[in-house]
C-alpha cells in the first residue's frame, strides 16, 4: 500500500511542479510523509520568492474599480499569477473582483489556487459560485484540483459540485483527497447507490487498488458502507479484492 | 553527489538543507532540480509580465499611482 500512496503522492508533486510524473518516478521510495513536507516547501517557495509582488498586486484591488481590477486579471495577470494574489485579497475585496471575472477563467484560477492560503476569500464567495466553478472542475476532469478543496467547501457544496458524477470520477477524487476527515464526511453523505458505483466502477475498471487506497482513508462505519457493496460482488470478484488488499499489508481492510 | 544536489535543491527552495534530508538516499536528484528549477523559471517569467501587463492596461490618470505600487523605485 505505500507504493500506491507513495505514487499518488508523486502524482501530486508533479502536478504541483506542472511536469510529467515519469522522471519523478523514483521518489516512490520515499515515505509518504516526506513527500507530503516536499510538497509543502516547493509550495511555499514558490508563493515565498513573489510575496512582496503579488503584494502589491493585491493593492491593486484597493485603487483600482473592481472591474477594472478584473480586466487586469484576466488580462494581464493570467490565471495562475491571479491564482496567487487571490491569497492576499482581503475577503471583501475578492466578493467584489469576482462579480467581474467570467465563470471561466475563475475555473482557470482554481486550478491553481492554494486552498490553504485562500481559504477565506473560497468560503466568503456565493455558494451557487462556488458550485459552478467545482462543476466546471469535474467537467474538465481536474480531479487533483478539486481532491485539494475537499477541506475547504462545506459538506453541502460538495455534495452539489458532485451530483451527477459517476463512480470511476468519485473514485479518482476519493484517492486524491488530501483531507481524509472531510472526504468521510462527505462520502457518508453518499446514498447506498453511490458507495455501491464506486466500487462496481473500480472492479470494472481494474481499479480495486484505487479503491482499496481509499478505504484505508475512511473511517469505520463509513468503510464498512463500502465493504457491504464489495460483499455484493460476484464471488470472484470480491476474492480478487480481498487477495489485493492482503498482498498491499492491507488485509484487515477488507475484514 | 546526492549530497551536493540536495544542497542546490535546498538553496532552489531557501530551505535548510536538513529539511530535505530524505532525498540524501537517492543518488541522482537531476529529474527533481530541473523540475523546480522550471516551475521556479515559470513563475518569475509570469509574474514579471503580469506586472508590466498590468501597468499597461490601467487608465492614464492613475497609471502614476498604480507604477509607483507596483514597481516602486522601478523594482519589477
Amino acid at each position: 500500500m505505500s507504493t500506491l500512496l507513495t505514487r499518488l503522492e508523486v502524482t501530486k508533486l508533479a502536478d504541483e511542479l506542472g511536469t510529467a510524473e515519469e522522471p519523478l518516478g523514483f521518489l516512490a521510495e520515499a515515505t509518504v510523509a516526506d513527500l507530503r513536507e516536499l510538497r509543502a516547501l516547493i509550495t511555499h517557495a514558490r508563493f515565498a520568492r513573489h510575496e512582496r509582488r503579488l503584494a502589491r498586486l493585491a493593492g491593486l484591488t484597493k485603487l483600482a474599480p473592481a472591474a477594472l481590477a478584473a480586466k487586469i486579471a484576466e488580462h494581464a495577470l493570467g490565471a495562475e499569477v491571479s491564482a496567487r494574489v487571490a491569497t492576499m485579497i482581503e475577503p471583501a475585496d475578492a466578493g467584489k473582483l469576482t462579480r467581474h471575472l467570467s465563470p471561466e477563467f475563475l475555473t482557470d484560477v482554481s486550478v491553481s489556487l492554494d486552498p490553504e492560503r485562500s481559504e477565506a476569500v473560497i468560503t466568503s464567495l456565493p455558494e451557487n459560485l462556488i458550485v459552478q466553478v467545482g462543476q466546471r472542475l469535474m467537467a474538465r476532469g481536474e480531479h487533483l484540483t478539486l481532491a485539494r478543496f475537499v477541506s475547504v467547501y462545506s459538506v453541502e457544496v460538495a455534495l452539489k459540485v458532485l451530483e451527477g458524477v459517476g463512480g470511476d470520477d468519485l473514485l479518482t477524487l476519493g484517492m486524491f483527497a488530501e483531507d481524509h476527515a472531510s472526504l468521510d464526511a462527505i462520502v457518508a453523505r453518499f446514498p447506498d447507490e453511490r458507495v455501491t458505483a464506486i466500487i462496481e466502477a473500480a472492479d470494472a475498471s481494474g481499479r480495486q487498488e484505487d479503491a482499496i487506497a481509499m478505504l484505508s482513508f475512511l473511517s469505520e462505519p463509513t468503510r464498512a458502507r463500502f465493504l457491504a457493496a464489495i460483499g455484493a460482488l460476484p464471488a470472484t470478484e470480491r476474492k480478487r479484492f480481498t487477495k489485493l488488499a492482503t498482498d498491499l499489508g492491507y488485509g484487515e481492510l477488507l475484514g | 553527489m546526492a549530497v551536493a544536489s540536495v544542497s542546490a535543491l535546498a538553496e532552489q527552495l531557501d530551505v535548510s538543507p536538513d529539511k530535505l534530508a530524505f532525498l540524501a538516499g537517492f543518488a541522482d536528484l537531476s529529474a527533481l532540480e530541473d523540475a523546480v528549477a522550471q516551475a521556479l523559471g515559470a513563475d518569475d517569467e509570469a509574474i514579471h509580465q503580469g506586472l508590466q501587463h498590468a501597468v499597461n492596461l490601467i487608465p492614464r490618470p492613475l497609471r502614476g499611482r498604480a507604477t509607483k505600487l507596483l514597481m516602486p523605485g522601478g523594482e519589477v
